[in-house]
């Protein structure tokens, strides 16, 4: 029975730990695959090292964690204290009935729920931007305060009411009461609140999601943005270095506890209080090592050539920038830190977010929730942003180096008059294969409908890019205001539910090398990507035709920092920065000074300049009705 | 009388803050599950709930599920695990908590790694020439992932509660001529009644709202509604619609638990420690 319980339990702890031993096994890869193992490298610990993004986000995280369980600690603790020296049963039963809720509700609605209240308020003190690091925190508190709460209230219940009348009586205030027999004795309550406060706190995804404001991006939510992209394996080296650190602790304290057990067996109380100083503040401890430890990125000389041209008048202020995820060259693999190089050259703090869709982006910063000085929105977005009054206008005076701006990406439609908008990025849709399970030609997007490869296709996971390729297939206009012409498209896509295998965005990364799917469709830089790993993969623009797109930057009508926003601009175009983005984002750059430069390493790419002309078309602002109507036949499709 | 007027000042400042960061939020999600665009009181998002009966249904099925594992795997373990030393226990309970400390995100996307069609359970299992299974994408790679994230919230309460009993008890139970399973069913399991009880409270109200767990490791068939919900105020703000989801599924989550604390009269959660 024994062994069979060991070899149970032992079981078990292989369960919980697999996934983290993969993490782990995985962060030595050479490779960026999270997928195939090429052969030890540290190189990813090289790279969280050096990213500013990464490393921001983790102390962040940590910062939060402490924070949130220290105020919530204390605060649970007196408001347990109250709750018990309550007489009445009905305000007891009330006061209980709301702690538990945070507790017994989806974190979903948790998040939500709290967002409203920040955005209501917000709207009705009239701030700029309702969520900030406070509302965050208020958020974290409120969560945690529960665990705190039913974690100290047992223990005053069992401790009762007859040593504090017995201190009492023997002269003690309450003051002094509360010190020398109370506390003492709720200490292990107060510990394991903290605990789960500060881990649940650590852990919490959904709730940061939807209350953190500008410029407080916590590791969760980074690593969510990046569901365009990719995750990388340096968030595992990250996570793996985080692990080791607490097994650490762990065990330390473990010991710590073992020794003070042998020591102080008589003296229970003051070992209880001791045990938990001693957890709370090695808690805090590592937390501030770590914080304090972590490298902030590495910043090369070229910052100091560009210094001359960049006034350092407003050094000081502050840069808010929302942009999409893996977006901007950070700093690993040696490339510029261009944030870093940014604030060094202007004196400037960046707070940079990450956003993983244009309709996020836009909903945050419509309800006022959130407030940026610089946005990277595509196409189709901007053109919605500028019917709605959302883009300030950009003063090119200031913005010298929009001349290397290649002309066939001025003019475009969104933005005719060039007035809103600088191109940062271009990219088109295309389709992937793997030519070890796809045999013969591939031009057309029908081949994801082909039951042949039943159960080996991918798809887009986003109601746009899904409907464009159905839309391509019936030879409609992607920006279609017929219902009907939804409809068909829609019909078309049920039909390819049988033969699909998954609808991704990220995963991709891991399918496509893997061998996991035959046929993908994707953005083309992505596909570069993904070929370094697995060779046998192929791209082709289907014949139907494809999605072309322009994400660029711009800069909202709430901006506060308007002159800041013009120098960050110019400064992404200048050509080292141009190019050292256009390498890390491997999408096609409009800037001419990077395409024509010979240390470019896509340089005349077939993939990303094709020199044959592909069939393409950009999305269009679609109005609000026709919208609603397709993303609720896009709901019928993924229900069908 | 000074204490009293103590206790209200000790009070107050508790009750504010769950007031304006509990109550009011929740009543504002009401608001907008009752109002249309322009803050007319409307039904429309309640008529739309039929819709997503689907989910609501997947959702509670799979929790319910996953409960369930979680239970059945938890309570030996944490049996097992109150047989061993003390300090091996408290070892035990600490690697327990350790995998929380690592975001559930990568937790989560880690599986991903491990269920792939040439992941690493197909790649053993091609050792032996069988396979590849499709473990991906099905509603068996969700459960797993659930199991997976909540299994600690259901071990460490039923621990707690185990590893109260005195011992005492049990040697009563032995003496008086109770065989192994009656002494698991007459003292053991009532006695750990409470634990069990908030291990599924604990497990099951996180697993129907579960968020990003059925996006990764799940297909578009196997979406749930708390990434339903995410996805309504992803797009807006001001959804009406998912405060409606939001609003059912927390009534939802309401009668489940009503119902589960009629088996338990234990009023303070029994959490760990």
């Amino acid at each position: 029975m024994k062994t069979l319980g060991k070899i149970f339990n032992a079981l078990i702890f292989i369960f919980l730990y697999a996934p983290i031993a993969v993490m782990i096994v995985f962060s030595f890869n050479s490779s960026r695959s999270t997928y195939v193992f090429e052969h030890f490298s540290l190189k990813w610990y090289g790279e969280f090292l050096n990213s500013t993004i990464t490393i921001t986000a983790m102390k962040n995280t940590l910062l939060l964690a402490v924070i949130s369980a220290l105020i919530a600690t204390v605060f649970g603790t007196v408001a347990s204290i109250g709750i018990y020296n309550l007489k009445s049963k009905t305000a007891k039963g009330a006061i209980m009935g709301v702690t538990n809720i945070p507790m017994m509700n989806p974190d979903v609605v948790t998040g939500v729920s709290l967002m409203l209240l920040f955005v209501f308020i917000g709207r009705f003190l009239g701030f700029g931007s309702s969520l900030s690091v406070y509302t965050i925190l208020i958020a974290h508190i409120t969560f945690n305060l529960p665990y705190v709460i039913l974690n100290v209230l047992p223990k005053l219940r069992q401790i009762g009411n007859t040593y504090t009348e017995a201190a009492r009586d023997l002269g003690c205030t309450y003051t002094k009461a509360f010190m020398k027999v109370i506390l003492p004795n709720i200490y292990s309550g107060i510990l394991s609140g903290f605990l789960m406060a500060f881990t649940l706190s650590l852990d919490d995804f959904v709730i940061s999601y939807f209350t953190n404001g500008t410029g407080f991006q916590t590791l969760p939510l980074l690593i969510y943005s990046k569901t365009k992209k990719s995750v990388k394996p340096d968030i595992y080296a990250l996570s793996t270095v985080i692990f080791v650190a607490v097994l650490i602790l762990l065990i330390l304290v473990n010991s710590v506890r073992a020794k003070s057990e042998k020591e102080q067996k008589s003296k229970k109380s003051v070992r209880a209080r001791n045990i938990t100083l001693s957890i709370i503040s090695a808690t805090v401890c590592v937390a501030i090592v770590v914080y304090s430890a972590m490298p902030s990125g590495k910043y090369g000389d070229f910052g100091k050539k560009l210094e001359s041209e960049y006034s350092t008048s407003l050094a000081g202020t502050t840069l808010n920038v929302f942009n999409w995820g893996e977006y901007i060259s950070d700093g690993s693999d040696d490339t510029l830190n261009v944030i870093e190089a940014f604030e060094q050259t202007t004196g400037i703090e960046v707070n940079y977010d990450n956003y993983d869709s244009n309709e996020t982006m836009y909903s945050k910063l419509k309800s006022g929730a959130v407030a940026y000085d610089i946005i990277i929105p595509s196409d189709y977005m901007i053109e919605r942003l500028k019917n709605e009054n959302m883009l300030k206008k950009l003063d090119f005076k200031q913005i010298p180096n929009y001349k290397y701006i290649d002309e066939q990406y001025k003019n475009l439609y969104f933005d005719e008059k060039n007035e809103y908008s600088v191109p940062y990025s271009v990219g088109k849709t295309g389709l992937i294969y793997n030519s070890k399970m796809v045999k013969g030609d591939v031009n057309s997007w029908s081949v994801m409908w082909d039951e042949k490869y039943k159960g080996q296709v991918l798809t887009f996971n986003n109601s746009r890019d899904a409907f464009s390729i159905a839309q391509f297939m019936l030879g409609q206009d992607v920006n279609s205001t017929k219902k009907s012409d939804w409809k068909a498209a829609a019909e078309l896509l049920k039909k390819q539910n049988r033969v699909l295998q998954a609808r991704v965005m990220d995963e991709i990364f891991t399918k496509m090398p893997g061998n996991n799917a035959a046929i993908a469709p994707y953005y083309a830089g992505d596909f570069l990507t993904m070929y370094e790993s697995n060779k046998d993969l192929r791209f082709v623009y289907p014949k139907e035709g494809v999605n072309v797109f322009v994400d660029s930057v711009c800069v909202p009508s709430n901006s506060k920092n308007y002159e800041a926003a013009m120098m960050f601009i110019n400064f992404l175009l200048e050509p080292e920065v141009a190019l050292a983005n256009a390498e890390y984002i491997c999408y096609a750059s409009p800037h001419t000074a990077v395409v024509n430069n010979d240390r470019y390493s896509l340089k005349d790419n077939e993939i990303l300049y094709p020199k044959k002309k592909v069939k393409e078309q950009y999305y269009h602002n679609i109005d609000p009705e026709i919208r609603s109507y397709y993303e609720k036949l896009w709901e019928e499709v993924l229900l069908s | 009388m000074k204490k009293s007027s103590l206790t209200k000042l000790i009070n107050a400042p508790y009750i504010l803050w769950s007031a304006i960061f509990i109550v009011v939020p929740l009543i504002i999600v009401a608001y907008f599950s009752f109002t249309d665009k322009n803050g007319n009181f409307s039904l429309e998002n309640i008529y739309e709930i039929p819709d997503y009966g689907g989910i609501f249904l997947r959702s509670i099925i799979y929790a319910f599920v996953a409960t369930a594992i979680t239970l059945v795997i938890s309570y030996p373990f944490a049996y097992f695990m109150t047989k061993a030393k003390v300090r091996t226990q408290s070892m035990m309970i600490m690697l327990v908590m350790l995998p929380m400390w690592m975001n559930l995100l990568i937790r989560t996307y880690s599986w991903t790694t491990i269920l792939e069609k040439t992941g690493i359970i197909n790649s053993f299992f091609g050792l032996f020439g069988l396979g590849p299974y499709n473990l991906i994408g099905t509603s068996g790679a969700v459960i797993v992932g659930m199991v997976y994230n909540y299994l600690p919230y259901m071990i460490l309460p039923i621990y707690t509660s185990m590893s109260k009993i005195d011992k005492s008890l049990v040697e009563a139970a032995e003496d008086l001529g109770s065989s192994g399973f009656d002494k698991l069913k007459k003292v053991i399991l009532p006695l750990t009644l409470p634990g069990v009880i908030s291990g599924i409270t604990m497990v099951f109200v996180p697993s129907v709202s579960t968020f990003y767990i059925a996006d990764k490791l799940g297909s578009t068939k196997t979406l749930m509604i708390g990434d339903m919900i995410q996805k309504k105020f992803d797009i807006n703000v001001y959804s009406g619609i998912g405060a409606a989801l939001s609003l059912v599924l927390m009534v939802l989550i309401l009668i489940c638990i009503v119902f589960m604390n009629r088996f338990s009269d234990n009023d303070d959660g029994g959490i760990i420690v």
